[in-house]
């Protein structure tokens, strides 16, 4: 009986076990994809931060990375009150806080000072400037007062320059004038200087602050690599000007200057040399110049420096540009919105000023441009605001991965 | 016409009585003409008890035996089955574009999966069995099977200072997923009688075909002053880069074969445990138009699934 079976086990397997083997060896061989995928949640996501509440609008500023790997949102609320939302590496909600008096309309971006980050803001009575710390070991939130600027009015923007000291641009609403402040890193006031408005345009800048529906022009402070030269983005005369100056004393070196409020320079950042990444407006048309050659000693007139014009870019949009490391090239990367309500990434390559390429965020309901930060691990942290349902303002957090933000200049 | 015997009646509830008996009628027609056939062919007469005693003949005692021909009797058997399935998503880690910065008390941010019988699918099967020894048998089984599971979520937005200002969005997912399937079984007939109850199981294999998703979207909006009420459109889409290609898992199920001349009529219950995470999760975050039009991103997760098959197996 044994016998008997054995042949005939031995007769009919045989091809089945070769069967089975063949089928065992596919699964495994092309088993291989269907892992989970090797992509923590933390390298890459998307984020909307949302609330029940009808009525309350966001709008963010600025993104960090905190040092404990969550990150720092610097954002309105309601316009003018200040908002910080902190959330962790994976995007979740930790906690949030919202300033209103006195410390009102914060500015432009978080600085790394010590450790801490900090912002400036304005008082929205007496529209003098303070300087605030968020306070991360406080589950509140609540940013600390570091210092008041009195006689810094009507706080426009604020960048950090090569020596780690701050400018401040304002407006002197009692001598109608743009006024740049330099801050050495304490904070001590190193100068002021004054650059003369021959227009009445508080109305303009009230428009910032309010958030009234006018146009918000692009104020901007920056410097030089070596910090020789300054650039404030303003009034100045009779336009909205891109002035040079110098950066010991503040003293006017050359202007780019605009067409009243319908031409002017949107965006810019120092290359090398006389070099300038740029982008400007000319009335609803947006061009951008990753590559210019700038006289800043000269008074040349911004709508003739030329450009790539980009249809799509949504007139009055908000442009940032920065320079960028990204896995050994040298971009320069800037950041907008398009005329089909998505935020979009341009990368071009610094050295000769060609468009790498583009990357697009949100779909269906619209998206405004926020800011971009590198992060940590190598990629990218965008925020902007998106309208969820196409009429609730929320801010949308995009992290991406360094692996799609190398393969963005690939 | 079919009686139903009380036998009968206490193995098949009320609303099964229509498939068997369709099933039953295919027997009977299989069994006449199965009969008929071998009159012409002359090589076996009379019943097929005759045939599977020359079978057995043929193979030795290892052949399957009473069952009353067909598949049983011979190693080789042929065939094809179809029928209905239902899914279960088994969600490991949930995923949401949305974070709230305020608990939400009139919102269901966290998908609400449906139940399995909500989850209706359809699977075709080729079969291909070979029979090892007295009642055992393997059997490659070729599917393609057509798996759907589907949530819902919602949100709302209130003015809590004017009732009247309020929104809420009601949103329905609908998944349909296609994967061409090589479950490989191990079968073992329980009773060496014509109507023979069997089990069987084993493991599988699915490679993804394609995967859709539909988004239905309706609502109520207050805020214009007055209640209106919508059903927004429903849209449609590819997500095949969603979802891995692969999907493997086990099986186990079992059924009743009826062997009518050279043919087994087969009713059957499968039930698959998926065993891998079924999402792309490098993909998670990919697709700007789910994100942003539908604020939805898919879930960790595993399928089960519960298939109800019937179908005829030739023996050669």
């Amino acid at each position: 009986m044994k016998i008997i079976l054995r042949k005939y086990i031995k007769k009919t397997t045989g091809p089945w076990l070769l069967l089975i083997s063949t089928i065992i060896s596919g699964f495994v061989i092309t088993g291989c994809d269907s892992s989970d995928g090797d992509v923590a949640p933390k390298e890459n996501f998307v984020k909307i931060y949302n609330n029940e509440l009808f009525d309350i609008t966001y709008n963010p500023l600025d993104v960090k990375q905190a040092a404990d790997g969550s990150y720092i949102i610097l954002s309105t609320a309601n316009e003018t009150d200040t908002y910080l939302l902190r959330v962790d590496e994976f995007g979740e909600f930790i906690s949030d806080t919202t300033i209103s008096t006195p410390y009102t309309n914060p500015l432009s971006e978080l600085f790394l000072v010590n450790g801490d980050y900090h912002f400036f803001s304005m008082d929205n009575v007496t529209l003098s400037t303070y300087l605030l710390k968020v306070n991360l070991s406080d589950s509140n939130q609540t940013p600390e007062l570091v210092q008041s600027f009195p006689d810094i009015i009507y706080p426009l923007h604020a960048s950090q320059v090569p020596d780690d000291g701050f400018l401040i641009q304002s407006y002197n609403r009692d001598a109608r004038s743009t006024a740049l402040t330099k801050l050495a890193a304490n904070f001590n006031q190193s100068w002021q200087a004054e650059y003369e408005v021959l227009e009445d345009v508080e109305g303009s800048i009230i428009a910032k602050f309010a958030g009234t529906g006018e146009r918000s022009l692009p104020y901007f402070t920056g410097a030089t690599d070596d910090g020789s030269v300054y650039f404030l983005n303003g009034f100045f005369n009779f336009s909205f000007s891109l002035l040079f100056v110098n950066g010991s004393n503040g003293d006017l070196i050359g202007t780019l200057n605009g067409l009243r409020e319908e031409t002017g320079i949107s965006a810019a950042v120092h290359l090398t040399g006389d070099q300038y990444a740029l982008s400007r407006f000319s009335f609803e048309e947006n061009f951008i110049l990753p590559n210019g050659a700038v006289n800043i000693q000269g008074n040349d007139f911004s709508g003739e420096i030329g450009g790539n014009e980009f249809p799509e870019i949504q007139p009055e949009a908000k442009v940032v540009v920065k320079k960028l490391d990204i896995n050994g090239t040298n971009a320069i990367v800037y950041g907008t919105e398009t005329k089909s309500k998505q935020m979009v990434l341009y990368i071009y390559d610094a050295t000769d000023g060609s468009l790498i390429n583009a990357k697009y965020f949100g779909n269906t309901n619209p998206y405004e441009f926020g800011n971009f930060a590198l992060t940590d691990d190598g990629g990218l942290a965008i925020v902007g605001r998106t309208f969820v349902a196409g009429r609730f303002p929320r801010i949308a957090f995009f992290k991406m991965s360094q692996e799609e933000v190398n393969s963005l200049i690939q | 016409m079919l009686i139903f015997t009380n036998w009968e009646k206490t193995f098949f509830p009320n609303h099964m009585k229509g498939s068997v008996a369709f099933l039953l009628s295919l027997m009977l027609i299989f069994n006449v003409k199965g009969q008929e056939m071998n009159k012409r062919t002359g090589l076996i007469k009379g019943s097929t008890y005759n045939t599977e005693r020359s079978n057995k003949k043929k193979f030795g005692s290892f052949a399957g035996d009473g069952s009353g021909g067909g598949v049983g009797s011979t190693r080789w058997g042929f065939g094809i089955k179809g029928g209905i399935n239902m899914t279960q998503a088994s969600p490991d880690d949930q995923f949401s574009v949305f974070s709230y910065t305020i608990q939400p008390e009139n919102t269901l941010a966290e998908k609400e999966y449906y139940n399995s019988s909500e989850n209706k699918g359809f699977q075709v099967t080729f079969i291909a069995k070979y029979t090892l020894f007295n009642n055992l048998s393997i059997s490659l089984q070729p599917t393609f099977a057509s798996y759907k599971y589907g949530y819902e979520n919602n949100y709302a937005w209130l003015d809590f200072e004017n009732n009247n200002n309020s929104l809420f969005l009601f949103y329905k997912h609908e998944q349909t997923l296609n994967y061409i399937e090589a479950p490989l079984l191990l079968r073992y007939d329980i009773l060496n009688t014509p109507i023979r109850p069997f089990v069987h199981g084993g493991g599988y294999y699915g490679r993804l075909l394609s995967a859709l998703k539909k988004v239905d979207v309706s609502g109520q909006d207050n805020a214009s002053g007055a209640t209106e009420e919508f059903n927004g459109a429903t849209s449609t889409l590819g997500v095949d880069d969603q979802y891995t290609k692969s999907q493997y898992g086990i099986i186990a199920g079992g059924g009743i074969s009826l062997s009518v001349g050279p043919a087994n009529f087969e009713l059957g219950v499968d039930y698959k445990i998926g065993l891998n995470n079924i999402i792309d999760e490098s993909n998670r975050f990919k697709d700007n138009t789910l994100i942003s039009g539908s604020y939805d991103i898919l879930d960790n997760m595993k399928l089960k699934n519960l298939s109800i098959s019937m179908g005829v197996v030739f023996g050669i």
